[in-house]
């Protein structure tokens, strides 16, 4: 009973560790890029490599190289 | 009167440490910036940019006026709030990464407001909200 007890929390250690890695891997890289606010509260969120994301990426990159992010 | 816009601007980039480089512009020209001349002069192009991009955006959904953006890049935090109303204040500002998002928006916002007072109410649309 004690030995199932050990290898149930060892699996759901594992279990856990490998849902965390994977959320940190890939789910994590695929959070929208761009949130544009409009004035009655609501937002719209775009991937930052959807096609219509790209000139709002291309000036930030800009922006960002002109100014760079002090450490 | 540009004092006070001066230390409301100084004020938000104490308070708000994921904010970098910052600028504050309206129609008349820049209120308020870290920024060198330079650089001030391409963020505020690019700022007004990406504005008419949001417009267009909102235009195209039907939705009331574009008010705020968050871009994250790679390299950092883009951040842009401006007044809904035509010639209003915008300020545009880069942040680090994993910069708390609502915390500089509502920063910016305050930073507008206490510019906006510091104006007069003009064009704000700001206050008119407030006393609504």
């Amino acid at each position: 009973m004690r030995k199932g007890l050990k290898l149930f929390g060892a699996l759901t250690l594992l279990g856990s560790l490998a849902v965390g890695g994977y959320y940190f891997l890939f789910m994590r890289s695929r959070k929208p890029q761009i949130e544009l606010y409009f004035d009655d509260g609501s937002m719209l969120a775009l991937p930052g490599d959807a096609e219509e994301a790209a000139p709002f990426m291309q000036i930030a990159g800009e922006i960002l190289k002109a100014n760079p992010i002090a450490e | 009167m540009k004092e006070e816009v001066q230390s409301a601007f100084a004020e938000m980039l104490d308070i708000s440490t994921d904010i970098d480089k910052a600028v504050l512009f309206d129609a008349a020209g820049v209120l308020a910036s870290n920024m060198s001349e330079e650089a001030e002069a391409a963020a505020v192009a690019q700022a007004t940019e990406l504005s008419r991009l949001g417009e267009a955006r909102a235009g195209e959904m039907g939705s009331q006026p574009f008010t705020q953006l968050v871009i994250e890049a790679p390299s950092g935090f883009v951040f842009l709030a401006r007044e809904a109303v035509a010639d209003g204040m915008t300020a545009l500002a880069t942040g680090r990464k994993g910069s708390r998002v609502g915390l500089v928006l509502y920063d910016l916002r305050t930073c507008m407001r206490d510019a906006r007072e510091a104006l007069g109410a003009g064009t704000g649309a700001e206050q008119g909200k407030e006393e609504a």
